[in-house]
This record gives C-alpha cells, structure tokens and sequence, in this order.
C-alpha cells in the first residue's frame, strides 16, 4: 500500500516535468519578442539618443528576463548553425538571420552581411543631412531597417538597390552600402552546403533560460504579464478567489443533491417519475452550459423581460452596508453563476451515481442483505450506498479539469473576475505568459486531483491490491 | 434455410429496440444530410442559371471549387450573382448564403418583422444579424461545419486513441522485447530523426502555416513521416550489431509505462485551455485548426478503452493460436486482436462527436480559433449576445447544439446498450 503511493507520487513528478517542458515550450515559440512587447517599443524609429537610450532599455530588459542565455540546456542544430546565435541581441533580428542561414548555409557570410548592414546603419546614423535632403534619408533609412527583418531574395535585392541609389544621390555611406551589396551578393551565390544536413549537438550547461525558468517557477516568480505589466502571479492572486468559491460550491452542491437523487432513481427505476428524472438528467447533461448561460443572461437579468439577477457577478453595495444586506446582495449576484457552473456536473455525477448503485444493487451480497431480513433503508443507505460511492471518488478528479474550463464560459458571461475570465482576456490581448501560466496551473491542480483520488480510492477501497500492477 | 448470424444485423437489431436511439438516429440523418447538401439548400449563388447564352450549375460547382479540383470560370468570377439578369434562374431553397450581407434587412431584422424583400420567396426565416446575414443560412451552414468538426476530430481521436491503446495492451511493460543495442542507440536517434524530420524543414514548416493550416498540418505530417523514416534507416544500421551477445541481449521497453505516462499528460491540461495557448500562437486561426486540435486532445479516453480491451483480449486462446501460427505481431493486433476491442470504442466514438461538437462551439461562441469568415453555430450565438432583442440568434443556433449534441448522447447510449449487454440495466 504505502509503495503504491510513493509510486504514484514518483510518478507525478516526471509528469509534471513535461507539462512544464511544454509550457516553455509554447512561451518560447509565441511570436513577437517579449522584451519589445514588455518595453512597448515596437518599431524602431526615433532620433540618435533616444535610439541609443532605448537600446540601453533593451538591453537591460533582455538582461533581466535572461533572453541573453541559450533556450535550454542543449540544442541540436545543423553543424552550419553557430552555436552562438542567442548572443544576437534582437529577436526579430534573430530570426531573419536564421531564415537567410537556412537559405543560404554559410554563417560565415550571412555574419559578414550582418555586421555590413550594421556598420551602413550605423555610419548612416551619425549623418546630419540638410532639410532638402532629409526625405531620402528617412526613406534610406526606412529601407535599411527593413533589411533587418526580410529574408525573401526579390525583397532584399530591391532594398539594396534603393539604399546605393539613395546614398548615391546623399553623398553618404556609398562605400558601406556597396560593400553591403557585394556582401550580399557573396551570400546569395553560396550554395547550400552538407553542413546544414548535418546534425550536431551543443551543450550550454546549467546558465538557461529554461533552468533560470524552472527555478524562478519553483520560487513563485512567474513572469510577467505583457499586457498589464504585472506579475502573473499577482493577477492571478488577484483572480483565484471567485474560480475556487464557484468550483468549491458547485462541487458540495452537485454531490449534496446527486448522490441522493441517483441513489432514488436507481432503486425506484421502474416508477415512472424516477423515468422522467432520467430523461431530465439526461437533457441537462447534455445542455451547453454557455447556451444556458446566455439564455439567463438575457432573458432573467434584463429589463426588457424579467429583471430578477443582478447580471454581474460581482458585489454592488457600499462597505457600510449590515451583514444581512451583503449576504443577501452576495448570494443574489451568486445565484445565476452557480447554478450555470453546477447543473452539469449535477447531471454528470447524478448519472454516474445512478449507474454505479445500478451495478451494486445486483451484486450478490445485496441478495444476501436481503435475505438476511433488512429493511430497504438498511440495504440501500449502508450496504449498497458504500459500494457504488467509490466510483464516485474517482469522478472528483475528473469533474475539476472541466470545471476549470467551464469557468471560462461561466466568467465571461457574467464578467465574473475570476481565472477563466483572466484566461479569456489574455487570450485576447494576446498576453502569453499569463496564458501559459494558467494552463501550467490548472494541469498542475488537475494532476493533484488525479493524485488526491487516487490516494483516497486506495484508502478506500481495501480490495484493490497495489503490490502487483 | 440456414439462418446466418452476422454480428452487425444483430447489432443493429438490438439498437433499434431503443426507440429515443433509433429517433436519434433518424434525426442525426436527417442532419448530417442537411450538412451535405448545405451548399445546394443555402446559397446566394443560383443552382442552375442560363447567363449570357450559357447554362452554369453554381451552386454545385461551388463544392468542386472548395475542394479545389476547380475554378470559377472568369465571366463568374467577381459577379454579384442577386443583381446580375439571367435569361432563366433557379434559386437555392433559401436564397442567402450564410457570410452574404443583405444590407436591405441588416440590424437585426427579425423574422416576424416586414423586411425589405421582393416577395415572401426571399423572407428571411429565421430573421438576420447585424450585417444583413440570413440566420437560417448561417444554422444550415453551421450544421456542416459542426458535423465536420465531429468527424475529422473524432477521426483523429480514434487513429492516435485506437494506435497506442492496443500497443500499450498488448505489449504492456514486458512483452516488446528489443535488442540491447537497440534500446540505447534509440536515445541518440531520436534526436537526429527529429533533427531530419523537423529541425532542417522547421521553415518550410512554418512558411506552410502562414499560408494555410491545410498546407500546414500537411507538411507536419510529412516531417513526421520523414522522422519515422529516419529513425527506420538509422536501425538498419544496427543489425550487425546485434549479433554480438553482450549488445543483443533482448530487453524489455516499458511501453505501457510511456504510453500511460504521455495519457496522463495529455489529460491534465483541460482541452479548452490547452486548445486556447496554441490557437494564440498561430498567425491564422480557423476550424480547420480547432478540428486538428480537439482531435489531437480527445484520444485519451479511446486509448484507455482499447488498452484495457486489449489486457483482456491478449490473454484468450486465439491469439496464442495466432502467436503460434508465426504470425507476426502486426497481423495478430490489428487483425485478430483490434476487432474484438472495438466494442467500447464504438461508444466512446458516439460521445466523442458530441463532444467535440460542444467544445468546437464554446471556443467560437468565445471568438476564439474562427476566422471571422466563419459561420458556426457558436459564433452566430455569440452575435446575438449583442442585441437583447435578437431572440431569434439567441434561440436557433443554440436549440441546434443542444439538439445534435442530445443526439449523439442518445445514440452513444443506444449502442451502449446494444453493444455491451453487461451494462445493461
């Protein structure tokens, strides 16, 4: 028994290192670079010093989020592939440098056309140009940083063409813009060689991003919300109250009535109003819960039809208001969310109850039971509920993850401020962390629902025996 | 005469001795025959037309030209088909296509109100939504993609389920037994077959995806094939290896270990959630993803059904009878052993349509993963949330949810009861 559990529990850990695997995973290949988005500098235009204050900014910011280490421990790439390419600071630049790697397979000519485009962008920089000119400068300059991010060869040729054609008419950098041309046309003619087919692999050691990641996530350090420039773990402290009151209560609720409710319609099957529950849990069971939702919404909260619910579901009354009033305000704004979070579930375990009690009720001792002369509230409260309550246990831990889910639904309807509300408004804002970050925590709180299950059905149930399986 | 028995007939017998099943059925026939010929019942474009001196097919053309085989002709091609004069027409039964603007009977115009039409032939039904769309052209095309979505996702469900349910049962942790060598080398190979499979085309990849999630999930699939070659040729490579004793040793692969230990991370992300982190990273979302996605989530429950199956079915006398005919382990599967697994897979199939169906539609009533192109269900329900009068877009889309996903329901239980007479009452 104990064995059972400490391999259960050894098992959780492996498990949860891949969820928090996948979760890096996903943060890491979310599009735009988080340094940008945190800054909110999008766009790089702007005068010398403040070009050069910002890149400062940048670098600070990059520094603090570790984006100046490898990904992970380890990579594998084509040999052509430096293993020094997280070491260039941008990570749009990154990437378009990457792109004309895979193109092209020489670094060390995508590198020497990098640095010419840095040095044309940088002599270009320095020029002060009289107003008539300041036109094509701009454009010269528009069309430089477009270099920056273009790999495409029709894209890139027209760019270069342009930029000797306005260094040309400026005066300025025509040495750097040709020498950039000839770079170019040097890394264009290269052909794709065997080292890009060639697997290779680095090792970068424990300095990462995702070890420095993992460790931050142990410490409670769980990044930060692009959109609101908060930590997610703040946002979601903020958030977690109303999602576990709702999960918590629709819980008790849908076993306080189900469990009753599928025992009576299991041992009366044949009556023709436990017939009609059936069908009634059967409907309920499959009613979509935002349909319902929206339905409530509308038709019960709206002065156009009947006014009952207040249609948010957060408080509305002055802190001055008695205890009596702020049950009663609380519970009327409740009303409405709990109902749509529990039917559900209601109807899921209702069922299942059903089916189990089912099962129980034709087993052998249940015959005995009876015929050792006990009442119907002997056999059917003590004998059978017992046996077909275990099955039970089992659903706790399936019934959380959609929970969870359905809080989005349930929150967005009534702009309840909870988890699923936080996951839908970043999901629109496109706020990658925090969405990363609550999928990591619902699968973790899921996991421990399997766990807690688990432990108690072993707990529970001593027929089951763990040391062979 | 000599009565046959065949399975299916009596199947099919005991399925319709459950009269809610059997109407499941005929109505979920009904709908899935409105899904098919969604295109010929709801169409702005005419379904036979004499234009110019030449007769067209519109509407059934539009079919070969969605699935690409053709293109419009140009004289069709930018032609606005309600203005243009025809020397004959005939009209769809419902003369609307379901993303076509009616600006004559736009904001909300309900079903019971006068609309600004020519006559009661072009009386929207079921009222429109803000821009002028035909609500009941967007409910008969919303029925086509939400059958869609049942079927590919639940196609998926039932490959990945269906793959790693019976090779975790049948092997379970001890009776896949490889060579010593094998074992390790595998860990380094990997790796390299990745590399080969989607490190070198991570690009072509990604290119593939900004242009369409079709040609995407194409070229991932390509990589995945590439990876399985990969990793074949690179063991090819170590069969003189394994005639030294000490490295041809037989080992086991814990393979119902793995596969458990990748069920159990799979269901402890909530679908929903997990489909919102990756449907946020992709430049353009459609169904098309949400479909791959709710199919990528929900093989779970199948691979559990089949494993457990399989633990039984591994143990009878005739898979030992096809052990010892020198079957291979191939042919004693997923010819003699899958079939008699599929009972409860049948089941989780039925389920698994509703399901995908209700997660498919929450996630576009959320406006979540649909192009705003797209007409679902969920996202004409999410446009009458807008308007508290629009009665009209509340009430149809969803009755059609809860009606197909009822259905299903119904007709997962009729085959429970049919296929599995152990749980019969």
């Amino acid at each position: 028994m104990f064995k059972y559990l400490l391999k259960r529990i050894l098992f959780f850990i492996p498990t949860i290192w891949i969820i928090s695997l996948l979760t890096f995973v996903l943060s890491v290949s979310s599009p735009g670079d988080p340094v940008e988005l945190l800054l909110n500098t999008a766009g790089e235009n702007g005068q010398n010093a403040d070009k050069q204050a910002k890149q400062v900014e940048y670098d600070e910011m990059r520094e603090k989020l570790h984006l100046n280490l490898p990904v992970f421990y380890c990579s594998i790439s084509s040999l052509s592939e430096p293993d020094t390419l997280y070491k260039i600071p941008k990570k749009l630049h990154r990437e378009n440098l990457s792109r004309l790697l895979d193109l092209y397979g020489d670094w060390n000519l995508v590198s020497d056309y990098y640095y010419a485009l840095h040095s044309l962008d940088n002599e270009i920089n320095l020029f002060i140009v009289s107003d008539s000119l300041k036109n094509q400068l701009i454009e010269l300059k528009q069309n430089i940083t477009d270099l920056y991010f273009k790999h495409d060869d029709a894209v890139v040729q027209d760019r270069i063409l342009k930029i000797k054609e306005f260094t040309t008419v400026i005066h300025v950098a025509e040495k750097e813009a040709s020498q950039l041309a000839s770079k170019y046309e040097a890394l264009h003619m290269s052909e794709v060689t065997w080292k890009s087919y060639y697997p290779s692999l680095h090792w970068y050691g424990m300095n990462n991003q995702y070890h420095i990641w993992l460790t931050n996530l142990l410490k409670g350090d769980l990044g930060i919300s692009y959109y609101k420039k908060q930590p997610v773990l703040e946002l979601i402290g903020d958030r977690i109250v109303p999602t576990v009151l709702y999960s918590f209560l629709s819980i008790f609720i849908a076993f306080i009535v189900s469990v009753p409710l599928g025992l009576n319609s299991a041992v009366n099957r044949f009556s023709t109003k436990e017939k009609i529950t059936t069908v009634v849990l059967f409907v309920l069971y499959s009613l979509p819960s935002f349909w319902i939702g929206t339905l409530l919404v509308n038709y019960l909260t709206n002065p156009l039809y009947l006014d009952w619910f207040p249609s948010k579901g957060i408080k509305d009354f002055e802190d001055s208001a008695s205890l009596l009033e702020k049950f009663v305000n609380y519970s009327q704004h409740m009303v409405l969310p709990l109902f749509c979070y529990t039917y559900s579930s209601f109807a899921f375990i209702s069922r299942q109850m059903r089916g189990s009690m089912l099962q129980t009720l034709g087993q052998d001792y249940i015959r005995t039971a009876w015929a050792k002369g006990l009442g119907p509230k002997q056999v059917y409260w003590k004998h059978a509920l017992r046996n077909s309550l275990l099955p039970i246990i089992t659903l706790m831990a399936s019934v959380f993850p959609s929970l969870i889910a359905g809080s989005i639904v349930i929150e967005f309807l009534f702009t309840l401020p909870g988890m699923g509300l936080l996951a839908y408004e970043s999901e629109v804002s496109k706020d990658y962390p925090v969405i990363y970050i609550i999928m990591l925590f619902s699968a973790v709180l899921t996991l421990f629902g399997y766990l807690v299950s688990d432990i108690l059905y072993a707990l529970v149930d001593p027929r089951i025996s763990y040391s062979k399986k | 005469m000599e009565q046959q028995f065949s399975y299916r007939k009596y199947v099919w017998q005991q399925f319709k001795k459950n009269r809610p099943a059997l109407f499941a059925f005929r109505f979920i026939s009904v709908m899935a025959t409105i899904a098919l010929f969604a295109n010929i019942i709801a169409n702005e474009k005419p379904l036979y037309c004499s234009y110019k001196g030449e007769t067209y097919f519109p509407a059934v053309r539009e079919y070969a030209v969605d699935l690409g085989i053709v293109q419009w002709p140009a004289e069709l091609l930018n032609l606005s088909w309600k203005s243009e004069e025809y020397e004959s027409v005939i009209w769809a039964p419902v003369p609307y296509g379901a993303t076509e603007f009616d600006f004559m009977n736009d904001k909300y115009r309900s079903p019971f109100d006068d609309q600004d039409v020519a006559s009661a032939r072009w009386h929207h039904w079921l009222g429109t939504d803000e821009q002028g769309r035909d609500v009941l052209s967007g409910v008969i095309h919303g029925t086509q993609t939400a059958f869609l979505v049942g079927i590919v996702s639940v196609t998926i469900t039932l490959i990945i389920g269906i793959l790693l349910g019976s090779l975790a049962g049948f092997y379970g942790d001890f009776d896949l037994k490889i060579s010593r060598v094998r074992f390790w080398m595998n860990i380094v190979f990997i790796p390299i077959a990745f590399f080969y499979g989607f490190q070198v085309r991570a690009y072509t990849i990604s290119d593939s995806f900004a242009e369409s999630a079709y040609f995407g999930f194409g070229q991932i699939f390509l990589s995945f094939f590439i990876f399985l070659l990969a990793l074949t040729l690179l063991n090819f490579l170590l069969w003189p290896f394994k005639k030294i004793p000490f490295l041809g040793k037989k080992v086991a692969l814990p393979l119902d270990l793995i596969i458990n230990r990748i069920i159990e991370v799979v269901v402890s992300v909530p679908g929903l959630i997990l489909i919102m982190a990756v449907v946020a990273i992709i430049a353009k979302p459609s169904i098309f993803v949400v479909m791959i996605l709710i199919g990528l989530m929900g093989w779970t429950g199948i691979a559990r059904l089949v494993r457990a199956e399989m633990l039984r079915v591994r143990k009878m006398e005739f898979i030992d009878a096809a052990k010892s005919f020198g079957f291979s382990d191939f042919r004693t599967i997923f010819i003699h052993a899958l079939p008699n697994c599929m009972t409860p897979v049948f089941i989780a199939a039925a389920f698994g349509i509703a399901g995908a169906i209700l997660t498919e539609s929450t996630l576009s009533f959320l406006g979540i993963g649909v192009a705003p192109e797209d007409v679902t269900w969920g996202s004409l329900l999410n446009a009458g949330r807008s308007n508290q009068h629009a009665h009209w877009l509340i009430l149809t889309p969803g009755i059609a949810i809860f009606l197909v996903v009822t259905f299903f329901n119904l007709i997962g239980e009729g085959l429970t009861d049919a296929l599995d007479p152990r749980q019969k009452k």
